[in-house]
């Protein structure tokens, strides 16, 4: 089920009301509703790999149990690589086997023999990355004793398939999310009205500015052969724009919706494209992610202790990774490859750490050093995003050679300019609201707070009809394909 | 929770007046729609299709024909009008003279009768009042999409056709590739050619059956170089969706070398070629001893 579908727009509320007025005498029955509505949300998609959340949540729920109890530290071990290598695998095989097979195939066929294969008709299911590493989290915490293991299988199923995060994140660890299952949750007007306004927040990001967005940037990606530099460049920022809204859009839905029932999710996304850094960029973008792959796989690594060698294998390492979990394509390797190159003089200089406070924090404007840092980063940002969203490795090679030729001065041309120009328009009022709003978790959450009745609703009101007019250009979201 | 919903409510307040309106202003001008076309029934020869025949003179035709064709008109929102037409029990309509083409079975086709690309949406914008919301049809398959379409639909003027006049001429190459290319891209993987065009055709055929309503097909001429762009599989397509109406009087001038000071554009005749046209339609109608001019 969609966020942005109709469907949805009758769901939530059925199970709104259900879960307030009807099941919350009971803190079970909540959570028993809670796995039902999730399991009806992921079913709407294809109910067939319901049995593959099933499975994964059975099997991690056994061996968090076991664990427990196990006090050999071989067998113990011995559990950890069960989930591990049954979690992965399933990824492995659903997400990665054609890629591998392909590679296979053609690195022997570049040493001169040819190996007949057949790539697998396989369909990804949607959201497998994401849940697959929040119930990792969970089974890896409770091996390192930091989690005790629920023995409440339902708590356990809520927390593997919590309806609002399901699919596209944030991917909660255990112990943040599982808790709140065992707490009484009563219903709080402040926290759902927040709820609510970032929901409409989430769907403005999506619908009208990443949908817009995306109508152009696939329009020039897909004819980039025929396209001028200058026409490249403006395809490169309408994906910039197009992945952020859609992916923090989707965020922020999450986290409105969950609140709406009493829990608190983390954030996703801080304002990355304000990041006067790389590293900054990267503790802004995809926040669950990021430190996931910090506490799971660099700390375990060694992190930054033993070296610069170490140091630099180390992000090497989780940035390769990264880009591999976005899918079997090299070019996300490249991606990861490329800004683990960014990352790297930060590293070795030990400026990786220097920008943790908000940009211009208490004023409008940058300071001019700011402002520069601000669009070094995102220029980088822009021209790492190329490589993302090509289609296979060629592509981004004619695409960016194509935007560094002479080509890159002519004037860009596009078969609707003046859609070109509205959703610039739009932008360009989202990133001035995105400006505003940096100190907040959101953009919208303090925003008119201050305002007078009439004219917050008629800000809300402006949103709403937004999305109306908005809606129609339909598109998945990008991280459903993760 | 009281509150969360007393809040929720008031802020809904302008929406369901919205609502409202909408609901009240649909059905109002829904009453004049179903007056205007009781209006038009009353006439006994009618034109109809897309914007091909929307060039012809009704009444060089006939006295009194009355030309309700309309731009790139899928046949299905033809057939909707027609079938909102004969609702009147005292119609008087019993000719009804269709435009029938080769590019009326091209992909744009496709994409005007389906709510995922704006074409359709903009038809849906066009003929809302002439739809009935909840059919089988398989074009209002959902409202997620359709919203937009839907609400400026309800407050637009409803798209009856009629006749249309160009004094343009001698079309250039860039005009030809333009209306060609609008025709005959695929732009997402849609048919190559549109099976719905067809199945509507037939439908309006059996509609015309049903009342007795005598359907004569009419295919106006093509500018060569447009002509020459058409791939063949398409004439193919054209002669084998027709076999099945041979029972009706098909006036075809797509194989008329014409000269391109007749034309407008590609496909369509100008002010000179649409007086020459009607006459010679006008005419074969008589010497058919159909006798529509006197009814």
């Amino acid at each position: 089920m969609l966020f942005n579908s109709i469907d949805f727009a009758v769901f939530l509320p059925i199970v709104f009301l259900l879960y307030w007025l009807l099941a919350n005498k009971s803190l079970k029955l909540q959570n028993a509703l809670i796995v039902l509505a999730s399991y009806v949300f992921y079913g709407w998609w294809d109910w067939r790999f319901l049995s593959l959340i099933l499975f994964s949540t059975l099997v991690d729920y056994t061996i968090g149990i076991k664990l427990k109890s196990e006090k050999n530290q071989t067998k113990r071990k011995i559990l950890l690589w069960t989930s591990i290598c049954v979690n992965l695998g399933f990824l492995g095989f659903f997400k990665y086997a054609n890629f591998f097979l392909d590679n296979f195939t053609a690195a022997f066929s570049f040493f001169g023999s040819e190996i007949a294969t057949h790539s697998l008709d396989i369909i990804l299911p949607v959201g497998i990355s994401f849940y697959t590493f929040q119930t990792l989290s969970y089974t890896i915490d409770v091996y390192k004793q930091k989690l005790e293991p629920t023995n409440d299988f339902i708590v356990f199923s809520a927390f593997v398939s919590f309806f609002p995060q399901l699919v596209a994140g944030p991917i909660e660890r255990a112990t943040n999310l599982l808790p709140q299952f065992y707490k009484k949750r009563t219903f709080e007007l402040s926290k759902a009205v927040d709820g609510m306004r970032q929901i409409l927040w989430g769907l403005f990001k999506k619908i009208v500015i990443a949908d817009s967005c995306a109508e152009l940037a696939n329009q020039i990606f897909n004819n980039s052969a025929e396209m001028n530099g200058s026409t490249l460049v403006l395809g490169a920022l309408f994906f910039t724009f197009q992945i952020y809204g859609d992916f923090s859009g989707y965020s922020d839905i999450a986290i409105g919706t969950s609140r709406l029932f009493g829990f608190n999710l983390m954030q996703n996304f801080k304002f990355p494209y304000f990041s006067r850094d790389i590293a900054e960029f990267w503790r802004r973008w995809h926040m669950s992610l990021s430190t996931w792959f910090r506490d799971y796989l660099y700390i375990p690594l060694g992190g930054s202790r033993g070296g610069t060698w170490m140091k630099v294998r180390n992000t090497f390492l989780i940035f390769i990774v990264s880009g591999f979990w976005h899918g079997a394509n090299w070019t996300f390797i490249v991606w990861g490859t490329l800004h683990a190159i960014y990352f790297l003089p930060l590293l070795l200089t030990n400026k990786n750490r220097n920008n943790l406070e908000i940009v211009a924090q208490g004023n409008y404007f940058p300071t001019a050093r700011e402002l520069l840092q601000m669009l070094s980063t995102f220029t980088l940002t822009v021209f790492a995003w190329i490589i993302f969203r090509a289609n296979d490795i060629t592509h981004a090679f004619h695409y960016i050679s194509e935007i560094f030729s002479a080509s890159i001065l002519e004037a860009p041309k596009l078969t609707d300019s003046k859609e070109a120009i509205i959703t610039m328009l739009l932008v360009f009022i989202f990133i001035f609201i995105e400006w505003l709003g940096r100190e907040s978790q959101f953009a919208l959450e303090h925003l008119g707070l201050k305002w007078k009745r009439p004219l917050r609703h008629a800000l809300y009101y402006t949103i709403i009809i937004a999305l109306f007019w908005y809606n129609g250009k339909e598109q998945q979201f990008i991280y459903f394909q993760f | 929770m009281k509150k969360f919903a007393a809040k929720i409510l008031k802020f809904s307040i302008p929406a369901l007046l919205f609502i409202l309106i909408s609901f009240t202003y649909y059905h109002i001008s829904k009453t004049k729609v179903e007056a205007k076309l009781t209006a038009f029934s009353a006439h006994a020869v009618l034109l109809m299709g897309d914007s091909q025949i929307q060039r012809l003179h009704g009444d060089s035709i006939s006295q009194g024909a009355k030309n309700l064709a309309s731009s790139g008109e899928h046949y299905y929102f033809t057939y909707q009008k027609l079938n909102a037409l004969i609702q009147n029990k005292n119609h008087r309509i019993d000719t009804l003279i269709l435009g029938v083409s080769i590019h009326n079975f091209a992909p744009v086709y496709n994409r005007l009768f389906n709510l995922n690309f704006a074409e359709g949406k903009k038809s849906l914008k066009r003929y809302l009042y002439f739809l009935p919301i909840f059919d089988d049809a398989g074009f209002i398959t959902t409202f997620d999409k359709v919203l937009k379409p839907l609400i400026s639909g309800i407050y637009a003027a409803p798209d009856f056709g009629g006749f249309y006049e160009s004094t343009n001429s001698n079309p250039n190459e860039e005009i030809i590739n333009k209306a060609f290319n609008m025709h005959f891209s695929i732009k997402q993987e849609e048919a190559k050619f549109s099976h719905s065009q067809r199945d509507y055709l037939y439908k309006i055929d059996r509609l015309c059956s049903e009342n007795n309503i005598d359907l004569i097909l009419v295919s106006t001429p093509y500018h060569f170089d447009y002509k020459e762009k058409i791939d063949r599989k398409y004439f193919d397509f054209f002669s084998k969706s027709l076999k099945k109406l041979k029972h009706r009087r098909h006036l075809n001038f797509i194989e008329d070398p014409i000269a391109p000071r007749f034309m407008s554009d590609a496909n369509h005749l100008n002010k000179l070629g649409a007086q020459k046209y009607s006459r010679i339609i006008g005419k074969e109608l008589k010497a058919e001893k159909r006798d529509i001019l006197h009814r």
